[in-house]
């Protein structure tokens, strides 16, 4: 019963992360990655800045669980500064999703460098359990 | 020539230092809150200044406090502010204010409605201001009143309104140089007498009153410095910090803060303000004010020699 | 620039509550430049209507469109098409914008988004500082470039109050300059404090909201 509970309110987690945050051997991960315990996917993005706030709330409209930013360390960003716009961006997209009622947990970043695909199936399981207990998006199957 | 016949410019005018005191109408409608102050402070100074709304927060009118001020017997100085009023509004009030016995009036910018909203109280933060005329421009609508029988517009009113015009100087707010400046306008204007901001470094002061004097202002208008009565070392802090234009000396808060009786210590500071102001060259008296407190200002005034005030 | 802000999200969910087809229109000229109703905000916007009224039990459809200047009637006509399929107009543009697509299209409800704030600068990213109040009688000859109406919080036109600060700036916020010591400072490094002596007059607001609305014809320019 609860194992079945569990796989309905599996969380879709989104994953969009900074491809030089990546190690070079690494194979970058794109699209959909269902494996047990997680169902995400994944985008790669040329620096974490390239993230817009409207393109954050669109994802978790579309029905999404969470979105999780992969981006360098700071000071480590490609472009000086990306990351930080990157974190200031995420940190005002979770504003507006308190004062939505959708709960700020559902939009987070995260940092790390020569990241493995092990590493970002890593970081987005562990997104797994806090959006569990926040439950599904309210948004999900609106059609979209 | 008397411009109003007070007690304040007959004092002045005799040469005699003055002594005006701040009574802060109520928060409420209760005319013996305003009564109870007047019988402590019947004949200790020979000017009383009734506030308007100070600090923005609602309190029974200047016009209203101030007559029933003068019915007890003490001599108003009404306060006008720009903040509420439009020049309409402020010329009624001054031909009503008039009619009703008013003589001396202060008039100030006014502190902003953003100053309302401090620590228990809510204020009114929200309000619209109005700022139509500026201190400077009401002073000369005053003395257009009076002088020439003339509204702002240049429209006659049926009498003249012969007001003892005041102003208030912040001498020690930055820009520094620009405020003898702003008090020469003030005084160009139509200011026969100014009253100070809160001064706790007489040195600073006295500097500034200087800077006056050799413009030959204090010979144009009576300059009273205001002195507040200290309660507490924290409050010298909190004003030195917080006050913009009050410098209180790091010795003075010291001294206060090694006093075993903060409140007595706080009335020796006064005394001994106003012994150093009156050896200011130029100086033509003294502004006290004690914040919710004015019944220990007759005290003061005694240990300070001012008492019984000069028969005029 | 004209400067506006969004509305709190309660009050834009409050009066969405009614409507289940909505056009969110953004501006793209002086809203879009102070962050508030361009295209970036009219998409950041909508989505996040959608995901509010979904906690309130509403589900809506949401289109968006941002007009190129929503102060002209060739803009606004381009709402045309969209128009019959809603029954909501929320626009992020200044209140003028607002008011010409509610003229254009009477039948539908039209709310505000933003609240218009003020004439604008952008001092730096993310900072925008009031500039001018529109008074309708301009000084800025007299006070070396500084408006004390849109910039003193008394609009005072003979010099700074005592609320100066230390530091320069204004008693009722530490982020503001006063501007009447920025005056001053220009005057003296120009050396012409002696402009600053003259008592200025009050001032004629009639040229303002203050003489009622306010209505502009230049003849020549005419059909």
């Amino acid at each position: 019963m609860k194992d079945a509970n569990r796989s309905v309110t599996m969380p879709r987690i989104v994953v969009v992360y900074c491809r030089n945050a990546v190690s070079s051997a690494a194979e970058l991960l794109e699209g959909p990655y269902t494996v047990k315990g997680l169902n995400a996917f994944f985008a790669a993005l040329p620096c974490s800045s390239k993230i817009e706030p409207s393109y954050l709330l669109k994802i978790l409209a579309d029905g999404a669980d969470g979105v999780l930013v992969v981006a360098c360390p700071e000071g480590h960003c490609r472009f000086m500064v990306g990351n930080v716009r990157a974190e200031k961006r995420v940190n005002y997209v979770r504003s507006l999703l308190d004062k939505a009622k959708m709960g700020a947990e559902r939009l987070t970043l995260e940092r790390g460098e020569n990241l493995t695909e092990k590493d970002l199936l890593s970081l987005a399981q562990r997104r797994v359990e806090p959006l569990k207990i926040l439950g599904p998006n309210p948004m999900k199957g609106d059609g979209k | 020539m008397m411009k109003a016949g007070t007690r304040l410019e007959k004092t002045l005018r005799a040469g005699q230092f003055a002594l005006t005191v701040e009574v802060g109408p109520p928060r409420g409608p209760n005319p013996e809150d305003v009564l109870r102050k007047a019988q402590q402070l019947k004949g200790v100074a020979d000017g009383y200044n009734v506030t308007d709304n100070q600090t923005a927060v609602v309190r029974m009118s200047s016009i209203a406090g101030a007559r029933l001020l003068l019915d007890a017997g003490c001599e108003p100085i009404m306060q006008m502010t720009c903040r509420d009023r439009n020049r309409i509004a402020l010329q009624s009030d001054l031909l009503g204010a008039w009619a009703l016995g008013m003589r001396n009036c202060l008039c100030l910018s006014g502190d902003h409605q953003k100053a309302g909203a401090s620590g228990k109280l809510k204020g009114h933060p929200g309000s619209k201001n109005v700022f139509d005329v500026d201190s400077i421009q009401l002073i000369s609508i005053l003395k257009g009143m009076r002088d020439e029988g003339v509204l702002e517009s240049g429209d006659p009113i049926s009498q003249p309104t012969p007001f003892f015009i005041g102003a208030v100087w912040t001498p020690l707010a930055p820009p520094e140089e620009f405020r003898v400046l702003r008090l020469a306008k003030k005084i160009e204007a139509g200011a026969d007498f100014i009253q100070t901001q809160a001064v706790f470094d007489i040195k600073r002061f006295a500097t500034a009153v200087k800077a006056a004097a050799d413009r030959g202002l204090t010979d144009r208008a009576a300059i009273l410095v205001g002195i507040i009565v200290p309660k507490s070392a924290r409050m010298l802090e909190y004003m030195n910090a917080n006050v913009p234009g009050v410098e209180v000396p790091e010795a003075l808060i010291k001294r206060m803060a090694a006093a075993k009786d903060q409140r007595q210590e706080g009335y020796q500071i006064t005394v001994e303000l106003i012994q150093a102001a009156r050896n200011i060259p130029g100086l033509k008296g003294v502004h006290l004010q004690a914040i919710e407190s004015e019944e220990v200002l007759p005290e003061i005034i005694r240990a300070a020699g001012l008492l019984p005030r000069p028969q005029v | 620039m004209i400067i506006a802000e969004w509305k709190p999200l309660p009050e834009l969910v409050e009066i969405l509550k009614g409507h289940t087809n909505v056009l969110v229109v953004g501006c793209a000229t002086c809203v879009a430049e102070c962050a508030a109703g361009g295209e970036r905000e009219v998409e950041t916007l909508a989505p996040l209507l959608q995901m509010a009224l979904k906690q309130e039990g509403r589900t809506i459809n949401v289109r968006t469109s941002t007009l190129e200047r929503q102060c002209e009637w060739e803009f606004v006509e381009e709402l045309a098409k969209v128009a019959p399929q809603v029954d909501a107009i929320v626009s992020l543009a200044c209140g003028i914008g607002i008011q010409a697509v509610a003229e254009r299209f009477p039948e539908l409800a039209v709310y505000p988004g933003v609240n218009t704030t003020a004439l604008a600068i952008r001092q730096e990213p993310g900072t925008w500082l009031a500039r001018c109040a529109a008074c309708g009688d301009c000084v800025l000859g007299e006070t070396f470039g500084f408006c004390p109406v849109a910039r003193c919080a008394k609009s005072l036109s003979n010099g700074p109050c005592g609320g100066t600060r230390k530091n320069g700036k204004c008693e009722i916020d530490e982020n503001i300059d006063c501007v009447w010591y920025q005056i001053y400072e220009r005057a003296k490094a120009r050396g012409k404090v002696e402009q600053l002596l003259k008592v200025r007059k009050p001032k004629n607001w009639s040229n303002s909201g203050h003489g009622g609305p306010k209505r502009v014809v230049r003849e020549d320019l005419r059909p």
